[in-house]
């Protein structure tokens, strides 16, 4: 664990010291009188590159300390275990993101209603029952109160998606 | 046993669903007309488009869809819009804040080059207001406190850079003064901020403020128009006090360029039927929009949009927003 | 005045009145309860039913959807920790928690009992002191509105749970999101990188859904696969009744957060948000317990419900008396107002008495339709933990896409809810707490802009900031909650 957070406060500082670059740009940007487009965010991103610069450092001075003590080796067990779930939220990550990447394109129906089962597969869903039963539930209960009845305009879709779209909404 | 019951009603209804939406080729418009609102739920712009949506509806026989985009001071809505099919199934509720944002757009859509106009609806008056118990008891001794006191005249505003700070400055500008202008979120901001004497007053649109003027809460100086408004007939205008400043808020319609003319002059005769239908009469009561017309037919409405952004143009650029 | 309060009793006890008030109160529940539906989008669909009504049937019925809204709200988040509100993030990291714990029908009582006294206590102070707190209200000019955002973020030591760096450092993550977008004062942009997406800011809703919501789905992806959701097994309501020891041991705090929660909600443009967490940040601070703060502390959950239902009546007071809306909600009441040709305003209470205080009773008595309505609606919710773990997950995923989709009917926020997915995924695995950063980012661009309004009216003299009472005495207020953390607890010192 303390490699991870050694490389994310890395990234913070490397982070929050861009923006701070990028900040530095308004400088001077404002209306008379007042402190300018600049001065806050400079100020949030001076404090948080101290900050995550500070953790760091107290990080390295941990893992100093913890050196001279023994480090428990991993078994093969956890880190097969570790494998694993990093596998399932990956995966449920990937689902996320290409629902959300082709509903313009498929439209909001199809596109939840192939979600809802490739999401199940991917937290370890492998009753047939729930997974061919649930897509149609909850498609047809999300279409009805969202689409129908408060009417969202959710994205139809592009080209023959469109018009397969406009059958329920 | 209940599972399969349950199935067989969602299948039932998912049927039913479907079948309400048939497929025909039948004139324009054969089905929802969707009008894209650029600003939120509940703002000036919304109410007013829905209230001419309400008045078209019993006109139309296919359903009106208001879709509220709102982001990037009503951008995000319009870039939306131009990258609609021009079928005429998508309607821009348009603002003065787009022809502000055609000087230098901020989006790849362009108000001017995108877009046809089908018409004006509305123009609003705005007025100078302030605290009912200020010290300025007319407009003149605003403008003489305000020539002594460079900068220390602050006058509140919601849009920097936008309508709100363009007429307060472009008024100020015009009588020679040199005023703060301060921007917050909301009118209801500015209002309170003028009640709780914090700032010296606001250039607003006048219905807005209208029940803390009857109240005596606020003051208003003087109306930007010219004429006198019909529900404030104590208050001077800034034509008889001799500045050619007539400005004021607007709000139209318009679709995507390229839509076919038959289209734009069917949705033109239907919300010109609208707008006499009681329920936006009351509306334009309501909002004492009635001080003079907004209506102005398609090539009029283009000739006032040029008009209007080559006046932007000028006063963003004395302002510094553009070289 | 007594005999405006016995006929305005009457009125609203008439039977198509009091039909009006379970209705609209029903329909205020379901949208505040639904993601993608605000309780303001809830009240604009409600108001085209009104038209026929007579004017106090439909005040019934919309008052009664405002307060509902503000309930509802918090179902969803006590039992699936989405927020609907950005007020509601105190209860989702509270309630949610102990919903996890498999007390959610704890969870809910509280809330509920909470959020309802929190309504009718600030009915009763609207009723009695509606001048008192509009003028009160109206002191608050941008010196003093910088003053209470800075106190609202003085709580961050509170919300940081084990390690005050790491709370900082996410409280300065979120005030440096605050400022990307368009800047209030120049009306030029800021991080945007020239693209559309960030143009008008990250709408804290959006960053809300993703870094509690999504990346608490994330989090639970890890774990091994359950079959049912409800691994601990909800109880039921009966046996998860609070016990009157509860209340009795924080009665300060009963009093204190509605109390604040009036006073804030009147002040428009601040509202719910601040008037929650300040009121879960002061529980935080004078907590016996304060080790449980983040982990489902049922006094947290207390002090956040009470004062966001009381800022109802603050904001109410406001628009009632001065025709300024306090809230969003609020401002749809304007409409609703116009539709039956009246404008609030400051004339309102002379010319209509009759529909000023019959809206101060329906207030009340929706807040009392609401105690039944919740219960018969929350054994309805506390069924859905019957539904497959998987499904369950899957659903809300798509709850919290259809919220952030909802919001502005635009694609470009499910990309930000999605990262903010991932954000909140890491800043959880590595211990540092997210309720800061959401706290800065909604408080943020208040502090910022009004920092810059008082130095706009002061013309750049920062004395403006200090020598107005109010000011000083939240500032003030403010460096105690920073400071007396530090001494109370030393060990948090030691952690840094």
């Amino acid at each position: 664990m303390k490699k991870g957070e050694i490389v994310l406060g890395a990234f913070c500082v490397a982070f929050f010291s861009f923006m701070f670059y990028e900040a530095f740009k308004l400088h001077g940007v404002g209306r008379f009188g007042e402190v300018g487009s600049g001065f806050w965010p400079m100020l949030s991103l001076v404090v948080s590159v101290i900050l995550s610069l500070s953790w760091l450092v107290s990080t390295f001075v941990a893992l100093a300390k913890e050196k001279g003590k023994a480090a428990e080796k991993p078994t093969p067990e956890t880190i097969a275990a570790a494998g694993s779930r990093r596998k399932k939220v990956a995966l449920s990550v990937v689902c996320i993101l290409v629902y959300i990447i082709v509903m313009p394109w498929i439209g909001f129906i199809l596109s939840t209603f192939l979600f809802v089962p490739a999401f199940a597969i991917a937290l370890g869903e492998r009753r047939r029952l729930v997974l061919i039963i649930s897509p149609f539930l909850i498609t047809a209960i999300t279409i009805l109160v969202f689409a129908k009845f408060i009417t969202i305009p959710f994205p139809k879709g592009a080209g023959i998606f469109v018009e397969f779209s406009r059958l329920f909404y | 046993m209940k599972k399969a019951m349950f199935f067989l009603v969602v299948f039932v209804v998912m049927g039913l669903v479907a079948g309400v939406g048939n497929v025909s080729a039948a004139p324009y418009p054969e089905r929802a007309i969707e009008i894209i609102v650029p600003f939120g739920v509940g703002g000036g712009s919304d109410t007013a488009a829905r209230a001419v949506a309400e008045g078209m509806k019993p006109l139309l026989k296919v359903p009106l869809v208001i879709n509220n985009m709102s982001g990037g001071g009503g951008t995000k809505g319009m870039l939306y819009a131009s990258q609609q099919p021009a079928d005429g199934y998508t309607v821009l509720a348009i603002t003065t804040s787009h022809l502000i944002d055609a000087v230098k757009p901020k989006t790849r859509a362009q108000l001017l080059r995108d877009f046809d106009p089908i018409m004006r609806i509305q123009w609003d008056t705005s007025a100078v207001t302030i605290a009912g118990d200020s010290k300025f008891k007319t407009l003149a001794d605003l403008i003489e406190y305000g020539k002594k006191n460079p900068k220390m005249l602050k006058f509140a505003g919601t849009s920097p850079g936008g309508w709100s700070e363009i007429q307060t400055v472009a008024f100020f500008k015009g009588v020679g003064v040199d005023a703060t202008f301060v921007p917050f979120d909301s009118g209801a901001e500015i209002k309170a901020a003028i009640l709780g004497g914090h700032i010296h007053g606001a250039v607003e649109e006048l219905a807005e403020t209208l029940p803390l003027i009857e109240a005596g809460k606020l003051r208003s100086l003087a109306v930007i128009m010219e004429k006198r408004h019909p529900a404030l007939p104590n208050v001077p205008c800034t034509a008889e006090l001799g500045f050619n400043y007539t400005h004021g808020l607007m709000r139209a319609w318009g679709v995507k360029k390229g839509t076919p003319p038959d289209r734009i002059q069917y949705l033109h005769d239907v919300i010109k039927k609208a707008l006499d239908v009681p329920i936006y009469k009351k509306f334009v009561q309501d909002n004492h929009l009635y001080a003079r017309p907004g209506y102005l037919g398609p090539e009029e409405t283009r000739k006032y949009w040029d008009d209007e952004v080559k006046f932007f143009t000028e006063t963003l650029k004395t302002l510094g927003y553009v070289k | 005045m007594f005999d405006h309060y016995l006929n305005a009793f009457a009125t609203v006890l008439l039977p198509q009145n009091i039909l009006a008030m379970g209705l609209g109160g029903l329909w205020g529940l379901l949208a505040g309860a639904l993601p993608g539906i605000s309780t303001s989008m809830g009240i604009v669909l409600l108001l085209s039913f009104t038209y026929t009504l007579s004017p106090i049937t439909a005040f019934c019925m919309l008052v009664a959807a405002y307060c509902g809204g503000i309930t509802g709200g918090s179902i969803t988040s006590i039992l699936f920790g989405i927020p609907g509100e950005p007020s509601s993030v105190p209860t989702v990291i509270e309630g949610h928690a102990l919903a996890k714990q498999g007390h959610a029908a704890y969870a809910l009582w509280t809330f509920l009992l909470c959020s309802i006294f929190g309504g009718i206590f600030s009915v009763l102070v609207m009723m009695a002191a509606t001048p008192l707190i509009a003028n009160f209200a109206l002191r608050f000019g941008p010196p003093e509105f910088f003053a209470l955002t800075i106190l609202g973020l003085s709580v961050v030591s509170g919300l940081s749970g084990g390690s005050l760096l790491k709370g900082f450092l996410s409280c300065f993550f979120g005030l440096f999101l605050a400022t990307i977008g368009t800047d209030g004062i120049t009306g030029g942009e800021r991080f945007t990188f020239d693209t559309m997406v960030l143009l008008g800011g990250i709408n804290f809703v959006t960053a809300m859904v993703g870094l509690l919501a999504v990346s608490e789905i994330l989090i639970e992806a890890e774990e091994p696969f359950k079959e049912y959701k409800g691994h601990v097994g909800y109880r039921g309501m009966k046996a998860e009744m609070p016990k009157f020891s509860l209340f009795k041991k924080n009665w300060f705090n009963l009093i204190r957060s509605p109390i604040i929660g009036t006073v804030v909600g009147a002040l428009p443009g601040a509202g719910a948000t601040i008037a929650s967490f300040l009121a879960y940040g002061e529980a935080a601070r004078t907590s016996k317990e304060p080790e449980k703060f983040g982990h489902g502390a049922v006094d947290g959950l207390m002090a956040a419900e009470c004062a966001n239902n009381a800022s109802t009546g603050g904001s109410m007071t406001i628009l009632l008396s001065l025709g300024l809306p306090g809230s969003n909600t609020t401002a749809m009441m304007i409409a609703a107002f116009m539709i039956h040709g009246m404008q609030p305003g400051p004339l309102l209470l002379s010319t209509r008495p009759e529909i000023v205080y019959g809206i101060f009773v329906a207030m009340l008595l929706s807040n009392l339709f609401l105690l039944v309505l919740t219960i018969v609606g929350i054994r309805l919710f506390l069924e859905l933990n019957r539904l497959p773990y998987s499904v369950f997950s899957a659903a809300i995923i798509i709850l919290c896409v259809i919220g952030a989709f909802g919001l502005q009917n635009s694609m470009d926020d499910l990309f930000i809810m999605f990262a903010f997915g991932i954000i909140g995924y890491v800043m959880r695995k590595f211990g540092i707490p997210v309720a800061p950063a959401i706290l800065a980012l909604v408080l943020g661009d208040m502090a910022e802009l009004a920092l810059r309004r008082s130095l706009l009216l002061s013309l750049g003299d920062p004395m403006i900031l200090i020598s107005r009472p109010i000011s000083v005495v939240l500032l003030a207020g403010a460096v105690f909650s920073i400071v007396y953390p530090l001494f109370k607890k030393p060990k948090m010192l030691q952690e840094l």
